[in-house]
């Protein structure tokens, strides 16, 4: 019954990777890959660890899966705020239909001309 | 059944590995190769996570551990040299 | 101090943890690197201290798992069928909160839902802009962030003031 459950499980996490790893080439511009890409995989991180942890016996063994998850959780946004902020700010092309709103348009940055 | 659901997850992540590496080759700018081997990372610890879960052997989770934390280390670097650079 | 000792505790266990064993080896030599650690790298105190209610956190933890999930089925869904119909869009938020607690667990959360990713927080005017995949309408996404925000209010209250709304207040 718990080996039904943890394969599942793995089998969810590795879908939503490869749905993310597919999101990756799909999408136009950087800033729809980057949602497309980081978090169904974090998602799907999650659920394949907690599969792995009911496969594999042991407190050993689950702390690490559990430590690795948490600090997936814990670093996912920064360093998707690090890479949003640093192309926002670099002046990186946006999908043309891409919509501000008054105060977005203001500090919206001017591309940088490519050489 | 283990056997069974691991080698199906294992295939699938194979492919999405591939995938993540072609967008790392034909990139765009610096951000979509920084995006791309984010989730390559990804990839490679849930990848572990399966080879452990599928073999038993503890081993591939240490090797998960260090992978985990040297994804966030790189990707802060790189953001920062976007940062300072410029996406290109 | 307390801070100090706190973090040389955690740093500690988790030391322990990664070993899989405890042994008088292992926690003498967590000890050691987590000292090293805590002297080597200056944690700033936060200008605003926290308090933190159960229930409330419960309340928050539920929206936040059942928003992740599906946010990340709609965002699988869109990859898997042809067509697109992303709407992008850059809105700027103002928060309430004062604090920058409260500001950067905002951020972060938003960060971690799909189809909302935190571009920048404006310091000075306490203003959070976001990129959204599937623009609903600005005001939507708007009142999405101050509901998630009124959320991490709730559960970290500022401490010593039971007032609700108190956290709006400047802080120097």
């Amino acid at each position: 019954m718990i080996e039904v459950l943890a394969s599942i499980l793995i089998l969810a996490g590795a879908g939503l990777a490869l749905i993310a790893a597919i999101g990756l080439q799909r999408f136009g511009d950087v800033f729809a890959r980057m949602h497309v890409a980081t978090k169904p995989a974090s998602l799907g991180m999650a659920l394949a660890l907690t599969g792995a942890v009911l496969a594999m016996a042991g407190v050993g063994h689950t702390t690490k899966l559990i430590l690795v998850i948490l600090f997936q959780y814990l670093t996912a946004p920064i360093s998707a705020h690090l890479i949003g902020r640093a192309t926002f700010r670099a002046g990186t092309e946006m999908h043309p239909d891409t919509n501000f709103d008054e105060l977005a348009s203001r500090i919206k940055p001017r591309p940088r001309q490519s050489n | 059944m283990l056997q069974v659901s691991t080698t199906i997850a294992l295939a699938a992540l194979s492919i999405a590995a591939a995938l993540c590496i072609v967008r790392m080759a034909r990139g765009g700018s610096l951000p979509d190769r920084v995006v791309a081997l984010d989730s390559l990372l990804v990839i490679v610890v849930i990848g572990l996570a399966v080879l452990a879960a599928r073999t038993g052997e503890s081993l591939y989770l240490d090797i998960m551990v260090v992978a985990s934390l040297l994804g966030f280390t790189g990707t802060t670097l790189v953001s920062t040299f976007v940062e300072r650079r410029g996406a290109r | 101090m307390r801070r100090t000792v706190t973090a040389i505790v955690w740093l500690t266990a988790i030391w322990v943890a990664l070993w899989e064993d405890v042994t008088w080896a292992n926690v003498l030599s967590g000890l050691l690197i987590a000292v090293l650690i805590t002297r080597k790298i200056k944690v700033v105190p936060p200008r605003v201290s926290h308090g933190f209610r159960p229930k409330a956190f419960l309340v928050l933890a539920a929206y936040f798992i059942r928003e992740l999930v599906r946010a990340s089925m709609i965002i699988a869904w869109e990859v898997v069928t042809p067509g697109d119909r992303i709407n992008p869009a850059v809105v700027s938020i103002r928060l309430r909160t004062r604090s920058p607690f409260i500001a950067t667990t905002v951020a972060n959360l938003n960060s971690l839902t799909p189809g909302t990713l935190t571009l920048e927080l404006d310091e000075e005017t306490w203003t959070l802009f976001i990129h959204v995949l599937h623009l609903e309408s600005i005001q939507a996404s708007r009142r999405a962030i101050h509901h998630l925000e009124a959320l991490v209010m709730a559960a970290f209250p500022r401490r010593g003031v039971v007032v609700p709304g108190a956290e709006r207040e400047e802080v120097a």
